[in-house]
């Protein structure tokens, strides 16, 4: 089943096209990894299936259901969807477990503290559930950021470089534990980044934006472009 | 660390602390010598002194109205300020930035303009129903005066409402919109995320309602702070009156120590300008009723406030010959206006500058820079009459007096904004001018100003403003036979010269607009030709 699904969509900023033909899909419990440079449109893919920001034309259904077509955009809380930020994004005000349960606001208390507890433990954080975002390190902080996107059960989670500016030992230890939690939640993913090793490690499906176009681009490909890439680096 | 080293960096924090001191002395020194006054009074057991400590049953009801009526006003107006930062997103780039500028076009208009504005058109709207069955408005009392002072502040508010709920990260308002609907994200994530700012903004506003009189006074309304100015004028002892003063200003300290942290918050808050507007939209029925009232009062507000100046004067020869009958007023109010703007834009700038460092050290600093917040302006006025009265008044002492008055009340303002700036400049564009041989005060001339000349400008035109509308310490240190616009018009005010008072009140209030639109478009120019601040783009 289509999951999220994008059909013409365009956006551009201030006159400068981003995003000019934009059409792809992502099956149900599928890790689809967008690749593309800096600046290539990555992070506006993402704003615009989380209906962060509109699209100037296109569609975008989610679940079967259209969330946003000509004069018609719905709201981001009510397309069933969890996003991390580039930055974790943590509000200075709520200790890590409340980030987890802010999003769980139509619970009971009962099932919110159960949810809660669940996804402490699976992001390792029970001994910091009463931390301040900054009283915890950048790795936790992005645990936190991980257990808050997928608190609400979403259908959909987008990531947007979760792991950039992190060092390799801490990206290694946090890539299995991503995939994990994804393939638990069963959720349809969009996973953005710039790092072909990242990309094949959590990936199923892969995708390259480039010049606002996006083109699908399978495992194989991927693996000889990275390993040119090593070799190159190898030689210098 | 060598011992060489260590003796010089420790003889160059001491070299920096004693600049900053005498820096701060202008603003420091009147409270200081209004202290000393007080204290050996007290000590001497001056009878009128001790009597005054001695509590009256009047006294204490007129503190708690006077402290609850500043409550009410400032809580108001940060209601509808907020209200109104929330729907300026709604309307189209174009409008949006309209409304802001209109907001700070606003700001420079001082409270008895307000007051006057109100006054005529209600005056007119109750002469229009004298006919009818319908109760004529009450022009007196605390119902008019809470109102007034409410649209006093609005355009303060309405920044401040704006510098809180824009600046907050993207990312932050973003993470909260994927989850919960627009109004939970306003209620459980911006404002306790902006809470530091609208704490200050409620402090300030708070301090300015419990420390000036102006307005309450113009509605027959008796409040605390002047009976201080009353308890000097009847006995001219400046103890006495601090005696007085004594509970409204621990009831203000009190205030200034809860929102100490949201001034310094306000101060070295990079994200003041912050170029992202809100993106909250989706609002529920009831609340964007409440938006569209907020902004209809405001336009309102622009409509009385032309209609209840311009409109009393009549025809343009009334503004000509308020103008010609007032040529001295309107000198002397320039002169103390750009004097105050030339000694204390530096001042600010050196204060700003020389900024200690380490936790503890910042909060006693942001202390002592808002201290003047909290005292009411006439002990201001006797504190400087006092720290002068041995002097020989030359002429030159009394242009500088209401000057300095200006500079003790309204420098806080200008160093929270020129330090907000100060700390929007990323510290490796000065590493990097260090790094490529620029030494201090180099890097700094051709770095760091250029920098925060915007702020500078702001700071400078609401120095400027708030110095030409001051008139609770200003009435106390005009040298005689001077008196400033502000003076003389609230003084027609008293008598009753309507038609007087709106031509001088068109007059003031175009003077700070067309100053504070100038010094906008000037800004806008200078951060386009920079681009000091970033642009909105997504990767």
């Amino acid at each position: 089943m289509r999951m999220i699904e994008c059909t013409g969509v365009r956006k551009q900023y201030n006159g400068t096209p981003v995003l000019t033909d934009i059409s792809f899909h992502v099956p149900d419990r599928t890790i689809a990894v967008v690749l593309g440079r800096s600046g290539s449109g990555k992070t506006t893919l993402l704003r615009v299936i989380a209906g962060l920001d509109q699209p100037d034309s296109g569609t975008i259904a989610i679940d079967g259901r259209v969330v946003d077509e000509d004069g018609f955009h719905e709201h981001p809380a009510r397309r069933g969807i969890g996003m991390v930020f580039q930055t974790p994004a943590l509000w200075p005000h709520l200790t890590v477990q409340d980030h987890i349960r802010f999003v769980l606001h139509g619970l009971s208390k009962d099932e919110q503290k159960k949810r809660v507890d669940a996804l402490l433990a699976m992001t390792d954080l029970v001994s910091l559930k009463e931390r301040y975002p900054g009283e915890i390190s950048g790795g936790q902080a992005r645990r936190t950021a991980l257990a808050r996107a997928l608190a609400g059960n979403p259908r959909c989670l987008l990531l947007d470089e979760p792991l950039i500016n992190l060092d390799s030992d801490l990206k290694d230890s946090l890539i299995p534990l991503i995939r994990e939690m994804i393939q638990i939640s069963g959720a349809a993913t969009v996973y953005v980044t710039h790092d072909r090793a990242e990309a094949l490690l959590i990936g199923d499906q892969f995708f390259m934006l480039e010049n606002g176009m996006i083109k699908s681009v399978i495992r194989d490909d991927l693996e000889g472009m990275a390993a040119r890439l090593q070799k190159k680096d190898t030689r210098r | 660390m060598h011992p060489t080293i260590h003796g010089k960096v420790f003889s160059g924090r001491i070299v920096r602390f004693v600049i900053l001191s005498l820096l701060l002395l202008p603003i420091l020194l009147p409270l200081g010598i209004i202290l000393l006054l007080f204290c050996t009074s007290l000590v001497r057991g001056d009878p009128e002194i001790t009597s005054q400590l001695v509590w009256s049953g009047r006294s204490g009801l007129l503190l708690v109205k006077s402290t609850v009526y500043a409550a009410v006003c400032a809580v108001s107006a940060l209601l509808i300020g907020i209200l109104y930062a929330t729907a300026i997103p709604r309307f189209s780039p174009r409008v949006s930035r309209a409304m802001i500028v209109l907001i700070i076009a606003l700001l420079p208009i001082p409270p008895y303009i307000h007051a006057l504005a109100w006054n005529n058109v209600l005056s007119a709207f109750n002469t229009l129903i004298s006919g009818t069955s319908y109760q004529p408005f009450a022009l007196q009392g605390w119902v008019m005066a809470w109102w007034v002072q409410v649209m006093a502040f609005l355009p303060f508010a309405c920044l401040i409402g704006i510098i809180a709920l824009h600046a907050i990260s993207r990312d932050l308002i973003d993470a909260a919109r994927v989850a919960l609907p627009d109004i939970t994200v306003l209620s459980k994530i911006m404002i306790p995320i902006s809470y530091p700012v609208l704490s200050a903004g409620f402090g300030f506003l708070f301090l300015l309602g419990i420390t000036e009189y102006s307005v309450p006074s113009l509605f027959s309304v008796e409040t605390y702070a002047l009976d201080i100015f009353a308890a000097f004028s009847a006995t001219n002892a400046v103890a006495v009156a601090c005696a007085t003063a004594l509970p409204l200003i621990a009831v203000a300290v009190c205030i200034l120590v809860f929102c100490q942290p949201g001034f310094r918050a306000l101060g070295e808050f990079p994200g003041w300008t912050g170029t992202g507007s809100s993106p909250l939209q989706d609002w529920p029925a009831w609340f964007s009723v409440l938006q569209f009232s907020v902004v209809i009062l405001i336009v309102l507000q622009v409509g009385v406030l032309v209609f209840g100046t311009a409109g009393s004067i009549g025809s343009l020869p009334g503004i000509g010959a308020a103008i010609s009958t007032s040529g001295r007023e309107i000198a002397y109010s320039l002169e103390i206006g750009i004097l105050a703007v030339l000694i204390g834009i530096p001042l600010a700038v050196g204060i700003v500058s020389l900024m200690p460092k380490g936790n503890f050290m910042k909060n006693v600093f942001w202390m002592l820079v808002t201290l003047s917040l909290a005292i009411p302006s006439s002990l201001i006025g006797m504190g400087l009459l006092t720290l002068f009265a041995t002097t020989t008044i030359g002429p030159v002492i009394s242009l500088l007096l209401p000057v300095l008055a200006g500079i003790v009340r309204f420098l806080p303002v200008a160093i929270i904004i020129i330090s907000a700036q100060f700390h929007m400049i990323d510290p490796v564009l000065m590493d990097a001018a260090r790094f490529l041989g620029d030494v201090g005060s180099e890097s700094y001339r051709r770095v760091v100003l250029p920098m925060i000349a915007p702020g500078i400008f702001i700071a400078a035109v609401f120095l400027f403003s708030l110095t030409l509308g001051e008139l609770g310490a200003t009435l106390l240190v005009a040298a005689p036979g001077y008196q400033t616009l502000t003076m003389k018009i609230y003084n027609y005010l008293h008598y009753g010269s309507f038609s007087a008072v709106a031509g001088l009140s068109v007059l003031m209030a175009g003077i700070t607009t067309i100053i504070m639109l100038l010094t906008l478009f000037g800004i806008g120019m200078w951060i386009q030709r920079f681009r000091l601040f970033g642009s909105d783009a997504h990767d």
